[in-house]
């Protein structure tokens, strides 16, 4: 099993735990043990929405710990010629479309139940949600609640 | 030596944001680090970029990266063909102008989109007065109806900047969103969108207050025209001639402006010089230029007394104000408005948009809307 998170479950994280502590440590041990990851567009997108919080410095902390950065551009070639409103076309710093194709990318090195998980759950003005497009796509896709329940994390 | 990772973006995308940008091929080549010929070949589909060049595009246009990768340029255009290149002899806008194009139709998008969610239909209760068929003197008196907007209003605020904000409040309290740009200083007066649910205007922060007061109105003039339009120098098309007589006609109303020539010069006094027209300007918080223009216009003025203002004189002084809270948060409040702000607030809170959206839209971050959140600024008052 490997999660892929996306920069609303982290901040989610951060700002709907008890314990944010414990739930981010929890996370960093799941991202040594290879068992989580997010891509590089994620890390710049918590910078800029959520400056100095908790979420984006634990982001920052462990991102030299992941396994792999982020998807391939054949990845994102895929997902884009199969769903065009993933990206927003104004909004360089917007990460959902590289979650997405972060997850097909595992998947196509053969990584094994790639999980998405994301609380960016509602379509919007400018682009798709990313639940709704992996559900397009086939890919797993799970929220914070059930992923930290599925990793025997006590949620909230 | 190692081959370069090669990035295969589609060529008519590319193609699409060079033309949506209004970039020239040779800016584009010398800003990606590439010959114009190698440009030529993405294009072509003959060649891509190498990633750092590939990067270095992708920050020049302002567009994500993945963009790039999708199968074919979207079917709506960032920036209206009548805009990019536009009627009357007038010049092509900017690189900076349609940059700000682009930021005004987003803000138009989103906040249509929110306001469909929130059920706010002020547009429908109180709808901007069409202009059809009416001179700009009825235009002028329709729109001070509709805005309940007096000259008092102008000559008894504390300065030119309130006269600005009691504006813009008007027009954001009718649903119109109004957007404070710095569209450089070759950069238009203004422009305007117009929708049904959400017209927007769009002002250039280049311009001291007095000038951006006319502007307000010259754009609510196309709105009542139920175009868009982006005003680039001085009226140019009859569109743009009307709205200077219609925001000539709601600022500088003909009796009052007579009653103030013959006070300060007296009886069938002419203005012949600057001197003599400043105070006017005051008078009226609007800038020399329009002073000008509206004397010549009535026979107050002598003829050319347009042409002997300095060019310069709408400009703002350089630097903020003192006091001036240049935080990015507060930056993003004076640019979008409080009516976008509100609207966005507005839609977080009824559940149509996560945080995260919110911040998005708003392009701050979580610790820069608290601020301002704590300093009770109008959108976040209950």
């Amino acid at each position: 099993m490997k999660w892929v998170l996306d920069s609303a479950a982290i901040n989610y994280v951060a700002t709907q735990s008890r314990n944010y502590n414990a739930a981010f440590n929890r996370l960093t041990e799941l991202v040594n043990g290879g068992e989580l990851t997010f891509c590089d567009q994620v890390v710049a997108e918590l910078e800029r929405t959520a400056e100095g919080e908790p979420g984006p410095l634990w982001a920052a902390t462990v991102k030299d710990q992941r396994a792999d950065p982020g998807a391939t551009y054949s990845a994102q070639r895929w997902v884009l010629s199969n769903v065009e409103d993933i990206v927003d076309d104004d909004d360089p710093v917007d990460a959902a479309p590289y979650v997405v194709a972060h997850a097909k990318s595992l998947q196509d090195e053969g990584e094994s139940e790639i999980t998405v998980v994301t609380e960016d759950t509602a379509d919007k003005p400018t682009r798709k949600a990313i639940r709704t497009v992996c559900a397009q796509l086939a890919i797993p896709c799970l929220s914070v609640a059930d992923m930290m329940q599925a990793c025997g994390h006590q949620w909230p | 030596m190692p081959r370069a990772t090669l990035v295969p973006i589609t060529p008519s995308v590319l193609e699409w944001a060079i033309e949506q940008a209004g970039v020239e091929i040779e800016d584009l080549a010398k800003r990606s680090g590439a010959e114009p010929q190698q440009v030529a070949a993405w294009l072509a589909g003959d060649a891509q970029p190498s990633k750092t060049q590939f990067r270095k595009l992708v920050t020049f246009l302002k567009r994500p990266e993945a963009f790039f990768f999708l199968p074919r340029p979207p079917s709506r255009e960032a920036v209206p063909a009548a805009f990019r290149h536009p009627p009357g002899g007038m010049r092509e806008p900017t690189r900076i102008e349609l940059e700000g194009i682009r930021k005004a139709r987003r803000v138009q998008q989103v906040g249509r989109w929110v306001a469909e969610r929130v059920e706010d239909d002020r547009w429908r209760e109180n709808p901007i007065p069409a202009a059809n068929g009416k001179t700009p003197h009825e235009a002028a008196k329709a729109a001070k109806a509709w805005l309940g907007w007096s000259l008092q209003d102008q000559r008894q605020a504390s300065s030119s900047a309130a006269v600005v904000r009691a504006i813009r409040e008007r027009l954001e309290e009718r649903g119109v969103l109004t957007l404070q740009l710095p569209l450089g200083s070759d950069g238009g007066r203004g422009f305007s969108l117009y929708d049904r649910d959400k017209p927007v205007v769009a002002i250039n922060t280049h311009y001291n207050y007095e000038a951006r007061l006319f502007s307000y109105i010259h754009e609510l003039g196309h709105l009542m025209r139920r175009t868009d339009a982006i005003c680039i120098g001085f009226a140019a098309t009859k569109a743009e001639r009307w709205c200077e007589a219609f925001a000539a006609s709601f600022l500088i109303p003909i009796a009052a402006l007579r009653d103030r020539v013959e006070f300060r010069l007296g009886e069938d006094a002419k203005v012949t010089e600057i001197d003599q027209l400043r105070p006017l300007a005051g008078d009226f918080r609007v800038s020399l230029s329009a002073m000008a223009i509206r004397l010549e216009e009535l026979d107050f003025g002598r003829a050319g007394l347009f042409e002997s203002i300095p060019t310069t004189s709408d400009f703002k002084r350089q630097g903020g104000g003192p006091g001036t809270d240049t935080t990015r948060g507060a930056v993003r409040l004076r640019e979008f408005g409080e009516g976008y702000f509100g609207l966005i607030l507005a839609g977080e809170r009824a559940g149509a948009l996560r945080r995260q959206d919110a911040l998005r839209y708003l392009d701050v971050s979580e610790g820069q809307l608290r601020k301002l959140h704590n300093e009770n600024v109008e959108p976040f008052e209950p």
